[in-house]
Order: C-alpha cells, then sequence, then structure tokens
C-alpha cells in the first residue's frame, strides 16, 4: 500500500488522540527492556499504525570484505549519517491490514525503513549503498533496535465514530539514552487520516548512571578503583583460600 | 531476576551466565597462566556487549584472576618475580613499538589484514609445536634425546651472552638480555593482536626460556597482571570502555575459579599442562580460521574487541 506523502506533510483531519506509559524510562540496576503500553482512539473505519524512533546519530562499523578472494575479513569502514537508533513499526492483523508482510513494511516510501533512507548519508568506499544500508538493517535487527511486526494492536470499542485501540510494545535492554517519539497514523483508503505523536524520554538513573558519570567525567580515578578493587577481589579470594600447602 | 543493567555496556545481563563465564575462564587461567583474553572477549560479544567495551572490561577481570591466580601460585613456589620483572620491562618496551607499528600498518591500510593472519598463524604455530612437543614428551625417551641434542645447541648461544644471571625459582641461569628481548618480542606481539600475549609468553618461556610449566604457569600471571593493569587505566582514561559492574561480576567468578585452576594445576605434570593448553588454542585457531573462510551472516559489524 503506497501512501501519499510523508506525514509531516499531511493535513490529517481527523482527531487521534494517544496515551503513551511510562512517559519516562528508567534504566536503573534491574533494567531488562520495558514494556510500553499505547492507546488511543482513531476514527472507526480507519486502522493503526505504530511507529517508535529514536534520535538520529552516527554510526561508524566495520565492512568485511573478501582479501585475496577466499579470506572473509575486516577491510575498510562504513559510516552511517543520521541513521535514527531505534526503528520499530506494529500495525494491525486482519483483512483491513495495511502491510501484509515486515518487508512491504519496510519498503514503504512514507512510513517504512525506505522513508528514512532518503535522510540517511552513507560513507563509503564500496559502492552499493543499498546493499549496505540492508546490512546496516540487519545488524540492527540482531541487536531488537530495529523491528517490524504485525497484530500488537488490538481494538476495543466504538463510540461517535471512533474505536479505541491499544498496543504493547517491548524496548529492548540494549535500548540507547534518548528521546524517542512514538507515533500513531490512523490510515484509511490509502491515505493517512489521523496522525499523533508524544515523546519518552529513556534516561540511565540509580547505581548505573552514578557508575556512568564517573567513568565519563574522571576517567583515570575510575580506572585506578576499577583496578584496586579487581586487586583486592584477588587477594581476598587468595586469603579465602589461605589453608592450602605452601611450596613443595 | 537474574539480570543486571551495565550502564557502559549499555545493555543488560544475566548475573549467572556472566559469573559462569568468568569462573570457566578463571579455572583456565590458574591451570595454564594464561589471562583467557582471547577466550572471554568473543564469549562477551556473543552476549550482546559492545567489542570495545568487551575487551577494556576484560582486562579489569584479569587484573583479579591473575592477582588470585599469582597469589595461589606464589604459595606453591611457582612464581620467579625476577624474571617476571625483567619479561615485564621487556614487554612494556615491546608494546609501546607494537603500538606504533599499528599506528603505521592502519595509516597503509593493511592493519586489519595483518592481525587477523598474524593471529591465525600464531595460534597454529604455537599449538602444533607444543602439542607435538608435549605428545612427545609423554611417549618418554626418544623425546629427551631429541630435546638435548636441540638443547645443547641453543645452551651454548645462550651461554655466551653477557650479564649471566642465576633464577633460583626457575632453576636456570642465562643472561638478562634473553627475558627482556622476549619480553619485548611478545610485547609487540601482543600489541599487534590486542591480547595480553599468555598464550605467547607461555611457549616463550617453556622452549626459549627453559623455565618449568609450573613455574611458567605463576611468573606468567604475575606479568600479565601488570599489563592488564595498565590497559584497564589506559582504556577507562582514554576509551571510557571498562564496565566496572561487569567486570566485577566476571572477577568474583575468575578470582574463585583461578584458585581451583591453580589446585588442578599442581596435580597435573608438565607436559599434560602443555598437551591440554595446546589443544584449547589449537580449537580457538580452528575457530578463527573458519570465521574467515566462512561468510558472515551480516557483512558489517561493530569497531572494537580483538
Amino acid at each position: 500500500m503506497c501512501f501519499t506523502g510523508h506525514p509531516e506533510f499531511i493535513q490529517a483531519s481527523m482527531p487521534v488522540k494517544i496515551t503513551v506509559q511510562p512517559d519516562q524510562i528508567l534504566m536503573g540496576a534491574s533494567y531488562d527492556g520495558t514494556d510500553i503500553s499505547v492507546s488511543g482512539e482513531i476514527p472507526e473505519d480507519s486502522e493503526a499504525l505504530i511507529r517508535v524512533i529514536g534520535h538520529t546519530e552516527d554510526s561508524r562499523l566495520k565492512k568485511k570484505g573478501q582479501a585475496l578472494g577466499f579470506l572473509w575479513m575486516n577491510l575498510g569502514s562504513v559510516e552511517f549519517h543520521k541513521v535514527p537508533s531505534v526503528f520499530l513499526l506494529y500495525w494491525s492483523k486482519g483483512d483491513n491490514a495495511f502491510f501484509h508482510s515486515v518487508q512491504e513494511a519496510w519498503q514503504s516510501p512514507d512510513l517504512g525503513l525506505e522513508a528514512i533512507k532518503k535522510q540517511v548519508d552513507i560513507v563509503s568506499d564500496y559502492e552499493d549503498k543499498e546493499a549496505l544500508f540492508e546490512e546496516f538493517i540487519k545488524l540492527k535487527q540482531k541487536s531488537g533496535l530495529y523491528g517490524a511486526a504485525e497484530g500488537r494492536i488490538r481494538y476495543k470499542e466504538e463510540n461517535k465514530g471512533m474505536k479505541s485501540f491499544s498496543c504493547s510494545l517491548r524496548l529492548p535492554s540494549g535500548l540507547p539514552q534518548g528521546v524517542y517519539k512514538v507515533e500513531v497514523f490512523a490510515v484509511k483508503e490509502g491515505g493517512i487520516a489521523g496522525y499523533s505523536v508524544k515523546e519518552i524520554r529513556a534516561r540511565q538513573a540509580g547505581m548505573p548512571s552514578l557508575i556512568a558519570s564517573l567513568a565519563f567525567n574522571h576517567g583515570t580515578l575510575y580506572g585506578i578503583l576499577a583496578v584496586l578493587v579487581a586487586v583486592i577481589a584477588g587477594l581476598l579470594t587468595g586469603v579465602m583460600f589461605k589453608g592450602e600447602k605452601g611450596a613443595h | 531476576m537474574w539480570h543486571l543493567y551495565l550502564p557502559i555496556a549499555g545493555n543488560s545481563v544475566n548475573v549467572l551466565l556472566i559469573f559462569i563465564m568468568g569462573g570457566i575462564v578463571g579455572f583456565l587461567s590458574g591451570i595454564f597462566g594464561v589471562g583467557g583474553g582471547f577466550l572471554m572477549t568473543p564469549l562477551l560479544i556473543m552476549v550482546g556487549i559492545p567489542p570495545t567495551v568487551a575487551a577494556a572490561s576484560d582486562s579489569n577481570q584479569i587484573v583479579g584472576a591473575s592477582t588470585s591466580g599469582t597469589l595461589a601460585h606464589y604459595r606453591l613456589g611457582n612464581v620467579d618475580f625476577k624474571m617476571g620483572i625483567l619479561l615485564l620491562i621487556g614487554g612494556v618496551i615491546g608494546g609501546t613499538i607494537g603500538v606504533q607499528i599499528i599506528k603505521v600498518l592502519r595509516h597503509m591500510g593493511n592493519a586489519d589484514f595483518l592481525i587477523q593472519v598474524t593471529y591465525v598463524i600464531m595460534l597454529g604455530f604455537v599449538g602444533i609445536y607444543m602439542f607435538a612437543e608435549s605428545l612427545q614428551g609423554l611417549k618418554g625417551a626418544k623425546a629427551v634425546d631429541f630435546v638435548q641434542k636441540k638443547e645443547s645447541r641453543y645452551a651454548m648461544i645462550v651461554k655466551k651472552l653477557p650479564w649471566q644471571t642465576h633464577f633460583e625459582k626457575s632453576g636456570v641461569e642465562l643472561s638478562i638480555i634473553m627475558p627482556l628481548v622476549l619480553g619485548a618480542f611478545v610485547g609487540i606481539l601482543a600489541a599487534i593482536m590486542g591480547v595480553g600475549g599468555g598464550f605467547i609468553m607461555v611457549p616463550v618461556m617453556v622452549y626459549l626460556l627453559r623455565m618449568p610449566m609450573h613455574v611458567v604457569v605463576g611468573t606468567s600471571l604475575f606479568q600479565i597482571l601488570f599489563t592488564c593493569i595498565d590497559v584497564t587505566i589506559m582504556q577507562a582514561r582514554t576509551n571510557h570502555t571498562v564496565d566496572f559492574l561487569l567486570a566485577l561480576i566476571l572477577l568474583v567468578g575468575s578470582t574463585l575459579g583461578a584458585q581451583f585452576g591453580a589446585k588442578i594445576s599442581k596435580r597435573l605434570k608438565g607436559d599434560q599442562l602443555k598437551i591440554i593448553l595446546a589443544s584449547l588454542v589449537l580449537v580457538v585457531m580452528v575457530k578463527m580460521l573458519l570465521g574467515l573462510l566462512l561468510r558472515p551472516h551480516i557483512l558489517l559489524a561493530y569497531i572494537g574487541g580483538h
């Protein structure tokens, strides 16, 4: 299914109400990924599509290739500029589903990764930029930072021309700190009938935040402390096992 | 319930899994006198730790394991401090030269190719030689004749060098130039390959310095301890890639593992230790070779690691 344009240029005529819970993700010591709940109302004759996009960043990666015709190894680097840190796409299942596969979702020129690809700048000696971008998506999918899935959105009652929806999304444990946009599109007859966006913020908290602050702001002291703790742990273990026989 | 979020790695891990990984590598460290970096870093990358953080945090944990191992071997009379300090001085000089070599190679664009190929060749050479030699040693008399014949020529060359010193713990007499030069050689290779150098240092001590295997293990751990202290502080200061929480879980496991490894090491003969280490090195070499020959699933990778 093809849409008529990028959401920012669409005049959404129908109202879309959304609520995102929680609106802040605190990554403390026990953080292992988290579920966020997106709910709201869309026009009853439309379908909901939810997109989560992270802040844009630059990424420098190693590129593997063949040396001497048969050895696979790192043969250079590739830079990706202005790529989203996270890209997640969810849509409802059923006869009216507007994506019928993950591949179709990725290739959507307005809502999928094709839309993002326009703003991404790839710097590499390797000429096939399409192939590089595909490899980049694979790498991000492996860590759960890019993904697409159908069937996560559930609809409830219809009331006065609107229907309520809810969706539970899983954000991965490797989520970078930053601000994330949760976008909801109400799609109808090949066009976007409604749109709303909410921001959520992810940040480290508690002990992880303290350690990160020490590591980045007082690197040498942090390194010395890390070494001291390691030496003390080694010595303590030695004391625990002190009852052993000496030299033979 | 068993998960802990690591702030520098930027990911969460299963504490029990990391503890067990630390224990296994610490155990191997206690038996063979290797730091275990060539095993631990790839394992950490497999569980989702970024390569640069895996390598730097692993150095931190090796400090703990090698402290524990050195202490255990010291009690068993297996640490030659005199030899260890000379090897360390050579290692620091060699490491500095090695870093410069890498800079030149990176500028020429050949660094990664050289590093990968050096790794496989060194692992293969060390593993095969050690395996063959220790197998002959386990078989008995023939091996002794072979070694003695070779030893006399080598011993003649070594005896002619100046500044001969007796190393009491190792029971050898040789020039101080030997550990300085060999330490520097290992330091250069370690800098190129990005490892602590234990799996190169151990064969160098056994075959070129003629130290008994049990003293090699303890002395190697002593030398690795200081190498990794330096690497940990440098990585924390320059790259901010040491994840202290990760290193803490690993070193709790590895310090315990190293103690048990030292006990097992006591029960095994020198040739038995050598042949097991050789087998381990060959397994790692085969894994690396397969990594070079088989097409990877993803043609992009994060920068860092070994």
